[in-house]
């Protein structure tokens, strides 16, 4: 059984003034195994988010089920969900998302503090993911004190601490200059390694090659998905690049 | 120009949710303005029974609002500022001149101006005839109605307003030209930064508040009261602000400290989240504080002296009409009932006596100083011998030599009585108190001392300087005409004596009384409505501003898995200890400044402390109910700001 099943997902929106309905996503079908390291590649207005926000449990779908483990998140009650999002789902987004009025450290142990988990509990925890992170010696610093690259692995902290079964990534890097892209896409492929499953949707290419698979999504539907294998990343780039051309060509005949 | 009236226009309208507020300041600003200018120089009040007195007042309450006209307008001006940098900087690169700018703004403002000198003034001259009628009713006299419009009262508001919005305009103007549109653009984003701790403030603070209340309470004597209570209102304001700014962050800063308390889900985010609000706050908390501590004072004392009123010219006047004439070493008592007697005046209830009265210094249970005034203990005494008491009260005590008879006002006394070489053995207390025919006895808790013997006063008299050995003879009564009487007997009197004696009736003496505490109710009325007003404003501006700041919070908190239900709870605790602080402290205050308050009020002839804390409990109980409403009303803007957003935010 895989760790995420996304089966015959559909999402419409419909306008709340006009009534004009806008199909998001499309009959959108995959999985996850655990310890995969997935890059969901599309367009501004592909679905990408809406999707991302359906599998964070954040948004409904129309139709279609998500799992996780087996367990389906539409059956999940809404006074459960806060604690189902913070125990078993990791958040990363693009603008980090950290609050100004708490500490790197507090920020990072916002969801354990939610949990009511004890204060030795926590530190034992935060202390070598900081260490992993590189973040120990800004943890007494605030956000807005720190790098946009700090400040992301700050959210990696807090989105790891509770030991996520995956980590939802939102355009990561989005906001981040080349250099800090890279050590965070370095440091997503290291946690992976040590077996975090990882999601991450996003539009760049380079961000996508540090993935174990790709998913290209099109107009709400998955539309194709390679493999990295053995290749390196720049290989896999090359690949995707000819994916992607691929995609908006065959978008130009249709 | 039409384009930027134009543009004005629009600008006013989008930005409804807080130029309303603005306007509205502005026109009740300018409504009291002109209420209180056109009060001041009616005729019809100054020719009236104690109008004097009440211009006087009037003059001082022109003064408090003119000078809150002052400081609420720029406090709300510079808030819609804030908000618009923004706007402005788009303007700005738009290629609107920062020429045009300040046109537009100049536009703004001058619409402003005129919708609230409109209505203001209109309503003014609407409310005004109910002002006659309100001050007639306090001070108990007839203001004949006449329906005019007090030309000078239009031209003063229109003054004074008119040079409040030049500096409007004029800070608008420098607000405009200083800055670079990409300031503009970005100033509302400024990250705000850890608010530090500031021990020595927040110490400083707390020394200040404890100084004042310890003052407030070690106060004995009421002719200090009224020095000390401006040093204490001094500290305490002082100590307000520093508590508030330094002193809740250091608190704050403590409980973060305290890792067992802070990491715990509800304490969390309440104390991180209350040290940045408390940052934002401080300044408007303790305004709020202060002004609702002035409003429960001011109410409180002017009403409780409206309903003891009547207990304190009952004290003052137990018939209805007191002759009192001073004299050295004679007995002018006789000459009164002779006087009654060529008079022809029906007399009855005849309270006829003489009594000492003299200031003297307590230590222990010796006086001394007698006769001297200004020493910090001092205390007025009124010694009477026991015969002339029993005249007065009806009473039949009899003393030995050695003994007295006292009643300590409202303190306690020991055993024995020592002045000079002579020592008395207290034989017990009395309850009545036979006036001394002066009035209101401005001297505060005076204490009476009954002495065996006539001789007991002429021993006492020889231990003061010459000028101050006089004796008050009292001659009081009731008869069918008080207010004829009274002069028939004074003519008679001075007939026969050469003398004149003073005195009054007790209806004069109640109307004088009204007249004046009416003039004090009317301007705590006025002035407590103002503070009001400023209270209501800064709570409204602040949900606004609070608003839009804890949508981000609210927003980001959701994803990181925290359920609504929780969010709002701690935000609403949040905001609500915020807004209950203010409140809290400014009942402390008041129950702090009780004590000096009451002896005050002692001095204007109040002294029933039972009353006065009532009438305090009530007070404070309505006023913590509009609090109540008037933050439901505001959090309900907060409320729709929260959620409006967070609507557009899942879309």
């Amino acid at each position: 059984m895989a760790l995420l099943e996304v089966r015959d997902l559909i999402k419409i929106y419909s306008s709340r003034f006009s009534g004009t309905q806008v199909q998001a996503l499309d009959n959108v079908n995959f999985d996850v195994q655990e310890g995969e390291f997935v890059a969901i590649m599309g367009e501004s207005g592909s679905g990408k988010t809406t999707l991302l926000n359906i599998l964070a449990a954040l948004d409904r779908p129309t139709a279609g089920k998500v799992l996780l483990n087996g367990r389906d998140l539409a059956k999940i009650r809404g006074k459960e969900l806060a604690a189902f999002r913070r125990s078993h789902l990791g958040f990363v987004f693009q603008d980090f998302n950290l609050l100004d009025t708490f500490t790197n450290k507090d920020n990072a142990l916002l969801p354990l503090v939610l949990a009511k988990e004890k204060y030795p509990v926590m530190m034992k925890k935060l202390t070598p993911l900081a260490e992993t992170l590189g973040i120990s010696s800004i943890l007494k610093k605030y956000p807005y004190e720190v790098s946009g690259g700090q400040k992301q692995r700050v959210s990696i902290a807090r989105a790891l601490i509770t030991n996520p079964e995956i980590l939802l990534a939102d355009e990561p890097t989005g906001a981040l200059d080349s250099r800090s892209s890279e050590d965070v896409l370095n440091l997503f492929t290291r946690i992976n390694q040590e077996g975090q499953t990882i999601l991450m949707v996003t539009h760049s290419m380079k961000a996508a090659s540090y993935a174990g698979r790709v998913l290209f999504i099109k107009d709400g539907r998955v539309f194709h998905q390679i493999y990295k294998g053995d290749r390196s990343s720049s290989e896999f780039y090359e690949d995707i690049s000819r994916t992607l051309t691929m995609m908006s060509r065959k978008g130009e005949r249709a | 120009m039409r384009l930027s009236a134009k543009l004005a226009l629009s600008n006013l309208r989008r930005n409804r949710r807080t130029t309303i507020p603005f306007m509205l300041t502005s026109a009740l600003c300018t409504l009291m303005l002109y209420l209180v200018i056109s009060l001041e120089n009616s005729a019809v009040v100054s020719e009236s029974f104690g109008g004097a007195q009440m211009q006087m007042m009037l003059g001082f309450g022109e003064l408090v609002i003119v000078l809150f006209t002052v400081i609420f307008l720029f406090y709300t001006n510079s808030f819609l500022m804030k908000q618009r940098k923004r706007e402005f900087g788009l303007f700005n690169i738009l290629g609107l001149a920062k020429k045009d700018i300040a046109m537009v703004l100049f536009v703004e403002l001058l619409i402003c101006w005129g919708v609230s000198l409109v209505a203001g003034i209109g309503l003014g001259m609407i409310l005004d005839k109910g002002m006659y009628l309100l001050i007639g009713r306090l001070m108990n006299i007839d203001l004949p109605l006449e329906f005019g419009i007090s030309g000078a009262a239009v031209v003063q508001t229109v003054l004074y307003t008119g040079a409040v919005y030049v500096l409007l305009v004029v800070y608008g103007f420098f607000m405009v030209n200083v800055s670079s549109p990409i300031e503009l653009l970005h100033a509302q984003a400024e990250g705000e930064k850890e608010p530090k701790n500031r021990w020595l403030l927040a110490l400083g603070g707390l020394l200040c508040l404890g100084a004042g209340y310890g003052l407030a309470l070690w106060v004995q004597n009421p002719m200090d009261a009224f020095v000390l209570f401006f040093l204490a209102v001094i500290l305490v304001i002082v100590g307000t602000y520093l508590l508030f700014s330094a002193g809740s962050i250091a608190l704050l800063n403590m409980l973060q400290k305290n890792r067992r308390f802070y990491y715990q889900t509800s304490h969390f985010i309440s104390v991180s989240g209350m040290k940045y609000r408390m940052k934002a706050n401080a300044a408007s908390l303790a305004n709020i504080c202060i002004l609702s501590t002035m409003v429960l004072v001011a109410l409180s004392t002017t009403i409780c002296l409206m309903m003891g009123m009547d207990q304190s010219v009952e004290t003052a006047y137990p018939r209805e009409t007191t002759l009192s004439i001073y004299s050295q070493d004679g007995n002018y008592l006789q000459d009164f009932d002779q006087a009654l007697a060529q008079s022809g005046v029906q007399a009855t209830d005849v309270m006829a006596y003489t009594l000492f009265d003299i200031p003297g210094t307590v230590s222990g249970d010796t006086v001394s100083n007698l006769g001297e005034y200004g020493k910090p203990d001092m205390r007025l005494f009124e010694f009477i011998p026991v015969g002339q008491y029993n005249n007065a009260e009806g009473t039949d005590y009899t003393l030995e030599p050695g003994q007295v008879l006292i009643n300590p006002g409202s303190d306690s006394w020991g055993s024995s009585l020592t002045i000079g070489d002579r020592t008395w053995s207290v034989a017990g207390t009395v309850d009545g108190f036979p006036p001394s025919g002066l009035g209101i006895n401005m001297m505060g808790n005076p204490m009476l001392v009954v002495l065996p013997d006539e001789a007991d006063i002429a021993w006492l008299q020889t231990l003061v300087p010459e000028e101050q050995r006089n004796v008050t003879n009292i001659f009081a009564f009731n008869s069918p005409d008080p207010d004829r009487d009274a002069g028939v007997l004074k003519d008679a009197f001075e007939q026969i004596t050469g003398a004149r004696p003073f005195g009054d009736t007790r209806q004069n003496f109640a109307l004088s009384l009204q007249s004046m505490y009416g003039s004090f109710l009317f301007v705590g009325i006025f002035v407590s409505i103002l503070f009001v007003m400023a209270s209501v404003l800064i709570m409204y501006y602040k949900q606004i501003s609070e608003g839009f700041e804890d949508q981000k919070r609210f927003d980001i908190m959701t994803r990181v898995g925290l359920d609504n239900r929780q969010i709002r709870k701690t935000i609403h605790f949040q905001v609500l200890a915020v807004f209950f602080l203010p409140l809290a402290m400014a009942g402390i205050h008041v129950a702090f400044a009780f004590p000096m308050i009451s002896k005050m009020l002692a001095l204007l002839g109040m002294g029933d402390i039972t009353l006065f804390m009532i009438t305090c409990l009530i007070v404070f109980a309505i006023f913590a109910i509009l609090y109540v409403i008037v933050y439901g009303l505001t959090s309900r803007t907060y409320y729709q700001l929260v959620k409006g957003m967070s609507e557009e935010t899942e879309e």
